[in-house]
């Protein structure tokens, strides 16, 4: 994605202030790492942009111990502390004890960002790290976005557990169907942005034409964000899931694509499909189906081998949950792999609608009995 | 359409606390209501309005040149983004802090608005002596060490591209990326500290260099100390006192790199930053006009 300077760095000097209703004398921490957009944006150009004074931390929230974040509060008297639903789910995990050891009474604002927050983890969070009285921004953007688009304003906006809420001002976000027509409240649609913005990806380097097909083609002549969303009664917005390829684990987009190529550049793998499957903790877990190549003997062992070959290929980040083996992958007729089948199958163990474009119907009976494993 | 579980449509609502609201630079849902009308109904003089946030050299001359799908914002406008994270702040928060930096063995690194000028002038110019130039890309594999965002903002103010790679990636990921960009420099580390572990990123970056053709020098940032592939050079900067940076060269050997404290022509260049196409890393913001 190509984004240029001006507006990218404008729009987000412009929502950290607003979002997190920064002021000079704010000490402001995000906890993502500077490799993901989120560090960029938010720790580096929207923060500084501001004159902030950033807490930078270097390493795992569980080191020495499971309270060293809530000690860094404690610390430097954070302010704001902006933090992914992955993390707060895994501190939530861990027990109250080691936030309730530490002073938190300088935080005044938190924020949430990479997924939509469930609201058991929001009531934990507003609770147990913002003493219940600090209000919580659920952020809603993307890589292509550049920054914050959808969060309510923490002096104006109720929250409601769970939604992103509003907005912000010049952004022209609307739930629609494919006909580009709003849904009515409580209907499932897709989430659009329906004008230009100024930190707005400008194209996919290189690639004009997939920038137009990606992004402004699916709904004529408006930014399709490739997330299915819903709006209430009072307009907000409540952000779902994908409803394509990509693969978000612990908030980090990751592509099945990458994915599949890592399983398929290993010598015993014939073709692989890679889906996500709902994670308690981690958003989504990633689930590969897999074909061998002939003679290659489906076991334990090579399950194990593969999923290091995928962590070590690509990162531990994108290390599957769980590999399971099949005799071919369901195709429609033209040959492309029914990731939609896969998906119920990895979420269900069985399938239901329209199967009528399969070349091999057998094949998902095979692949719902397939023996699955957990990470060990 | 794809059927999701509206889990979570009845939450009831929760006000904002008063006591927050009061101070709030937006202090009611009335007044964000008329704010947002208000950028619906003119959004060029809204962000015309925005736009007043960062320091521009040279004025827009058109807010918005919208031909759908492609945008051009602010177009004729000239800024620096370096310039409108740091020298911006010199004038009355000099010595504010801006970097407050815990290793996870918590020792701390403390950069005021002066000290991340400093530090952010000379990246900038050691990266011009190894011939990084306006719209090259730099690619940035580096862990979470105050050197990261230094590094980007020199990149920024020299008008090159920063492509910056997650530290968790493999080197097949690190491979994929460079190729994408056609990075000419890779600045990394000599490792990095997680959970007590070492992270061996000059490792897994000498491993991607073997097929990375296009980049002409790595710089490696001394963090853990391990032994690691290099050829130690120093950036000049004999006027002063602080321990000299190190830099390692691949292919080209460079002895000293010079190195002054001259703050370079904030002049703004053509409009840079990219990302690949890959959904999960970016790069932004660099040079400067939009």
């Amino acid at each position: 994605m190509l984004h240029t300077s001006a507006g990218y760095l404008l729009q987000c000097t412009w929502s950290t202030r607003l979002v997190f209703d920064l002021r000079n004398e704010d000490i402001y921490w995000c906890t993502a790492d500077i490799g993901w957009v989120t560090g960029h944006s938010y720790i580096v150009y929207g923060p500084l942009a501001n004159g902030a004074t950033i807490v930078m931390y270097e390493g795992a929230p569980d080191s020495p111990r499971r309270d060293r974040f809530w000690e860094i509060i404690e610390r430097y008297k954070v302010t704001i502390f902006y933090t992914s639903p992955t993390a707060i789910r895994a501190f939530m995990a861990w027990g109250n004890e080691w936030p309730a050891a530490h002073n938190l009474k300088s935080l005044r604002l938190l924020g949430s960002v990479g997924e939509s927050i469930n609201p058991a983890a929001w009531r934990w969070y507003s609770e147990s790290i913002g003493g219940n009285r600090c209000p919580i921004v659920d952020t809603w953007w993307q890589t292509e976005t550049g920054s914050i688009m959808i969060s309510p304003l923490p002096g104006a906006t109720p929250a409601k557990p769970g939604s992103a809420t509003l907005p912000l001002p010049g952004i022209a976000a609307r739930v629609v169907n494919l006909k580009g027509e709003p849904v009515a409240p409580g209907e499932t649609g897709y989430l659009t942005i329906q004008k230009p913005w100024p930190s707005m990806l400008r194209t996919i380097y290189g690639d004009d034409e997939r920038y137009a097909r990606e992004y402004w083609s699916r709904i004529p002549g408006v930014y399709f964000a490739g997330d299915a969303a819903q709006c209430d009664k009072d307009g907000y917005i409540w952000v779902l899931g994908r409803v394509d390829d990509v693969i978000k684990v612990a908030g980090h987009r990751l592509s099945s694509m990458e994915i599949e190529s890592a399983l398929v550049s290993h010598p015993t793998v014939a073709e692989a499909a890679v889906v996500a499957r709902p994670d308690e903790v981690k958003g989504e877990a990633i689930i590969c189906f897999v074909t061998l190549r002939s003679g290659k003997v489906p076991d334990a062992e090579l399950r194990a081998l593969l999923m290091e070959h995928v962590a070590i290929t690509i990162g531990s980040i994108a290390r599957p949950a769980e590999i399971r083996f099949a005799d071919m992958l369901p195709k429609t007729r033209s040959g492309k792999i029914m990731r939609r089948l896969l998906r119920e199958v990895a979420q269900k163990g069985g399938i239901s609608g329209d199967t009528t474009t399969l070349e091999d119907l057998s094949v998902i009976e095979r692949l719902a009995k397939a023996e699955c494993t957990d990470e060990e | 359409m794809l059927e999701f579980d509206p889990h979570v449509l009845d939450e009831k609502a929760v006000a904002p606390p008063p006591e927050f609201s009061k101070r709030a630079h937006v202090k009611s849902l009335a007044e964000y209501r008329a704010l947002y009308e208000r950028a619906a109904n003119n959004p060029e003089v809204f962000w015309a309005e925005q736009a007043k946030l960062l320091h521009w050299f040279e004025q827009p001359l058109q807010i918005l040149d919208w031909k759908p799908p492609h945008a051009k914002w602010f177009v004729g406008g000239k800024l620096n983004v370096s310039y409108n994270c740091v020298d911006r702040h010199l004038e009355e928060h000099a010595n504010k802090p801006a970097i407050l930096w815990e290793a996870e063995d918590g020792s701390t690194v403390r950069l005021t608005y002066s000290e991340l000028h400093e530090r952010v002038c000379r990246f900038a110019n050691a990266l011009k002596s190894l011939g990084v130039k306006p719209g090259d890309c730099v690619t940035i594999y580096m862990p979470m060490i105050p050197e990261l965002p230094v590094a980007m903002l020199a990149c920024a103010r020299i008008g090159a591209v920063h492509s910056v790679i997650f530290g968790g990636f493999s080197a097949t990921a690190l491979i994929d990326r460079i190729g994408d960009s056609k990075s000419k420099i890779l600045i990394t580390a000599d490792g990095g500290f997680r959970r007590g572990k070492t992270v061996l990123l000059k490792e897994t970056a000498d491993a991607a260099l073997q097929h990375c053709p296009t980049i002409e020098k790595s710089i490696v940032v001394r963090r853990t100390g391990l032994k690691v592939g290099w050829k130690a050079a120093t950036f000049g900067g004999t006027t002063s006192k602080r321990p000299h940076r190190k830099i390692a060269q691949r292919r080209r050997s460079i002895p000293s790199i010079r190195f002054t404290f001259s703050t370079p022509a904030a002049r703004p260049e053509s409009p840079r930053a990219c990302c690949t196409h890959r959904p999960d890393i970016c790069s932004s913001a660099l040079g400067a006009r939009d």
